[in-house]
């Protein structure tokens, strides 16, 4: 036979089985297209010369491979659905002569038109769409759009070799699924006689067991870095845990149903209880895998969206002027009489006249800082080694004397020798008082005090577990403390227990970029001046906030930029899902209603049959991804402040919102795809 | 007044371009009395299942009348049809029909849940009818796990638990062995003599043997009916076969 035979033969297979492989073109498209935007995107020139497009594009560089390994999964588990579908044709072509050789070539066919056509539309379409994400991701990023249209050629040819791949081993894959079945199976393969399922009452208590020990953990977390940790654990054991509640503990649930006589036998529930049941067990998967994707789709938009509002007052935060140094000393005594009357101050301001504007809003701030870990009875080491300290109790102390407390709080509090008061801001303190195990100090706490609010730290504070001791005779009390430069022997740089530092900051009338000139004479001048023989400043830091704007402006928006896309083609993959698995259940339940009509079931009566059914099956993963959203959202917060973001309202509001626009979207194709199986199931005559 | 009456029933199946149509019945008139089991027999395409999808009002005439206890079927409303069909009529089918997502007892009890019955007084039904079919073993059973004699039984177990005024049958035996075949046609026997109205069609003469009268239909219209009357089911069977001969040989109507 000519190869023309089976060339025409695959053509005819795919636009006889258009409801099948209209869908999947198009989700292959889409996939493409995606993938080519993405990797224009991260080499594009235009963005790599602006300011913060290069975190920008670091970040959507990640995108490239996630797109890409998603792609092939999901194309992968798409095809071998169309596959198990088409084994009926297959075994009908076998029957009638043709040998699983002649098979392959038309699978072989069929692949070269799905891939020639989804590269061709994909590619044509990524083109097109590319410049306008460009100038999106440019306008985010607060950067001047050029309008040079410009095809990355080597994005396709990447494309066209990753996708080639994928289909390359698609076909390989639906080649050995026609070859080892035999004729009958692969005639009948759509219609054996399926088993109703076994309730596994094990499988069910376990899979509940892991998801409430997931929910604890994302629960119980209290900080950031363990959250870190843990999120990936608590998300397997979720994803786990929803396939094993959906495909097992659903049926458990349904037996339970049955098992309440009065409710199964019961017009509206008997028909979808007993299917739901029977059905549950095959499209579980189905189900778990929307329910994981909706999730997804949910965590990343909330925190992504969350992060990008965020970004202007996640930068004030940080720096709290736009000029903002930091000038680190090796003791107390000294760091106060240098400031007391210190020569920075005066020539900071005389460059500022020079640059044509003055020094406002001051900040002046000194803040002495002990790191370490802590133990329960309130022992702090300053060196922790990593192997047996966990991460869970690592702790800033701050230093505070009482006269400045007294002075802030308007209160006149007194103390005597090696006492202190306390606060925290989020960690508990249930310890009667604090020691250094390095240093010896050793402080009773005579009691909490109000906290002082100290806008500047509260970042590094959310990070990890805070307190702050009140110390009379401030720095006779820290002595020892301050001359533990490089106690811990197995430290290699100098590091000292307590970090004395004094930072000032001001605000300017200048335009970006002469702020950013400015911020570079203070640092000259700062350089030469900490130089000096007689200075004691050990080191500095210098920040203008116009300089970082556009570094976290550029991260952010990358993320968020990369959580809209990738949610965009999560929620196509459950699109796609959920469209297959009406498209199946309605062709299975064709015989089914008939049946039932035949029996004595009123048109409406199957209408509403089907909703009931359609509606708990259909809102279950939704259910189930915002529940788990909702477990999620004091660990997803936590990771969200390791970003320097402290706004919890504000999470909480791009949370709801994302839920809601999600549920929107989902109920719309509810109701699409819903229609569609009820055209199938009514479809038929009934003889 | 009999229990069935079927009056000039004319069926034109329309195909779909509208352009060539098929005339499925012509005319066909018989009416069925209560207590009666009746078999219909002819040859394949003249008019069987279509005349029984008509009685079972699963399908309309394109004209003439059926009334079931005087009840014209085209006088019910479209929504109230399969309510009526549920508390009127029962049915076996050739492939059985059982739902495969249902024990067997949950598939004997669908049109009862249907009508919306308690599931006591279910249960209070099926327990006697169960055992009168011999499946009181079985009901816990999934249609995949038992024989397709069983099936049938279960099938049976369905339609009669409504206490329908007719029984229709379309060639329940089609798919049986020849002992799944004499176990149920000894059941339909003793569910008629029970009382129950029976109207099945068959190709088997065999089954046809076991009834109390027999129409014939040829080019949709009824050519033929035989009376059993006080013959043996050999006698009867014998009566038969030369009749289908007749038919067969295309001879001159009665
Ligand atoms: N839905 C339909 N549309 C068009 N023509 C139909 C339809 N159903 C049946 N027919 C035609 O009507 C005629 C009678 O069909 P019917 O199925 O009633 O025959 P039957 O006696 O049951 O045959 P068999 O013994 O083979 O089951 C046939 O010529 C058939 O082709
Ligand atoms: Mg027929």
């Amino acid at each position: 036979m000519k190869i023309g035979f089976y060339a025409r033969l695959a053509r005819d297979g795919i636009k006889k089985n258009k409801k099948l492989y209209l869908p999947y073109l198009i989700t292959s498209a889409l996939m493409i297209a995606i993938f080519y935007i993405i990797f224009y995107l991260s080499t594009c020139a235009s963005l790599k010369y602006m300011r913060g497009g290069a975190s920008l594009q670091m970040i959507i560089t990640l995108g490239v491979f996630v797109i890409g390994v998603f792609s092939a999964l999901f194309l992968f588990y798409t095809n071998s659905f169309l596959i198990k579908r088409r084994k009926k044709e297959f075994g009908l072509y076998n029957i009638l002569g043709m040998d699983k050789h002649g098979i392959s070539k038309v699978l072989f066919w069929e692949s070269i038109y799905v891939y020639a056509l989804s590269m061709l539309v994909g590619s044509a379409g990524g083109i097109m769409l590319s410049k306008l994400f460009e100038a999106g991701l440019t306008h985010m990023i607060a950067g001047v759009v050029d309008y040079d249209f410009s095809i990355n050629f080597s994005g396709i040819f990447i494309a066209a070799i990753a996708f080639g791949c994928f289909y390359l081993l698609i076909f390989l894959n639906a080649v050995r699924q026609v070859r080892f079945s035999n004729v009958i199976d692969l005639v009948k393969s759509t219609n054996v006689g399926e088993k109703a399922p076994k309730a596994n009452w094990v499988l069910g208590i376990v899979g509940l067991g892991i998801l409430g020990y997931a929910y604890y953990l994302a629960v119980s977390i209290a900080n950031p870095i363990s959250a870190l940790l843990y999120f990936f654990v608590a998300a397997i054991m979720v994803i786990v845990a929803t396939y094993i509640l959906l495909i097992a503990g659903s049926v458990v649930f349904c037996k339970l149903l049955q098992k309440n006589k009065n409710y199964y036998y019961q017009k509206s529930h008997f028909v979808s209880v007993s299917s739901m049941m029977y059905r549950m067990k095959r499209n579980g998967a189905g189900l778990a895998s929307i329910c994981i994707l909706l999730t997804m789709i949910l965590v990343t938009i909330s925190s992504t969206t969350c992060l990008y509002i965020g970004t202007e007052s996640n930068l004030k935060e940080s720096y709290p002027r736009q000029i903002v140094f930091e000038t680190y000393f090796n003791s107390i005594d000294e760091m106060y009489s240098y400031i007391d009357d210190n020569p920075i101050v005066g020539e900071v301001e005389k460059i500022c006249k020079a640059n044509g504007t003055e020094c406002k809003n001051i900040m002046s701030a000194v803040s002495c800082v002990a790191s370490g870990s802590i133990d329960s009875k309130g022992v702090v080491k300053i060196f922790p080694t990593q192997e047996n300290e966990s991460f869970d109790r690592l702790i800033y102390v701050t230093f505070m004397s009482l006269d400045e407390y007294n002075k802030s709080s308007g209160k006149t509090l007194e103390l005597n020798e090696g006492e202190a008061y306390i606060w925290s801001e989020k960690s508990k303190v249930d310890f009667s008082e604090i020691s250094f195990l390095e240093t010896g100090d050793c402080f009773k706490i005579k009691g909490a005090v109000d906290p002082i609010e100290e806008k500047n730290q509260k970042a590094l504070k959310y990070m990890l577990d805070d307190v702050t001791l009140v110390i009379d005779n401030f720095s006779e009390s820290l002595k020892v403390m301050e001359k533990t430069k490089a106690i811990n022997p197995n430290n290699d740089y100098e590091m000292s227990a307590l970090q004395m530092s004094w930072k000032f900051g001001f605000d300017t009338d200048l335009n970006p970029d002469e702020e950013i000139g400015l911020k570079n004479q203070v640092y000259n001048y700062l350089h030469e001046e900490c130089s000096k023989e007689e200075c004691p400043v050990e080191r500095f830091t210098i920040d203008a906030i116009e300089e970082e704007r556009q570094d976290f402006y550029g991260t952010f928006a990358g993320f968020f930029f990369l959580g809209l896309m990738l949610s965009f083609v999560f929620l196509i993959a459950a699109v796609l899902i959920i469209y297959y698995k009406q498209i199946t259940e309605g062709y299975e339940d064709q015989p089914r209603f008939v049946i039932m009509q035949k029996v004595g079931m009123t048109k409406k009566d199957i209408k509403k049959s089907i909703n009931s059914q359609m509606l708990t099956v259909f809102y279950l993963p939704l259910a189930f991804a915002a529940l788990h959203m909702a477990f999620a959202f004091p660990m997803v917060s936590k990771l969200l402040m390791m970003f320097g973001l402290t706004d919890i309202m504000l999470f909480a509001i791009t949370t709801a919102a994302t839920t809601l626009v999600i549920a929107l979207i989902y109920a719309v194709v509810y109701k699409i795809t819903s229609s569609i199986y009820y055209n199938l199931v009514s479809s038929v005559n009934m003889d | 007044m009999s229990l069935l009456e079927v009056k000039g029933v004319k069926k034109i199946y329309k195909t779909r371009l509208g352009g060539n149509s098929v005339e499925a019945l012509k005319n066909v008139n018989f009416d069925v009395e209560e207590g009666e089991y009746v078999a219909i027999m002819g040859e394949s395409g003249s008019g069987k299942t279509t005349l029984l999808n008509i009685l079972a009002a699963l399908d309309k005439p394109t004209s003439g009348r059926v009334l079931l206890d005087g009840k014209d079927f085209s006088k019910i409303k479209e929504s109230k049809v399969a309510e009526f069909r549920r508390d009127n009529l029962g049915f076996v089918f050739q492939e059985f029909n059982l739902l495969d997502s249902f024990s067997l007892e949950d598939n004997i009890y669908l049109p009862l849940v249907l009508a919306g019955g308690r599931h006591e007084e279910m249960k209070q039904k099926l327990t006697p009818i169960a055992a009168k079919l011999g499946i009181s073993d079985l009901l816990k059973k999934y249609p995949y796990e038992v024989s397709g004699g069983q099936k049938q039984r279960a099938a049976v177990a369905r339609a009669i638990i409504t206490d329908p005024s007719i029984l229709l049958a379309d060639e329940p035996t089609g798919a049986l062995d020849s002992k799944a075949t004499d176990e149920l046609l000894n059941l339909f026997e003793t569910i008629n003599k029970a009382g129950q109205t029976i109207l099945m069609v068959t190709h088997s003469t065999k089954a046809a043997s076991r009834a109390s009268r027999v129409l014939f239909i040829k080019d949709g219209e009824v050519f033929h009916q035989l009376y059993k009357g006080e013959a043996s089911s050999e006698e009867f069977y014998q009566k038969i076969s030369d009749t289908l001969t007749l038919l067969a040989k295309g001879g001159e109507r009665r």
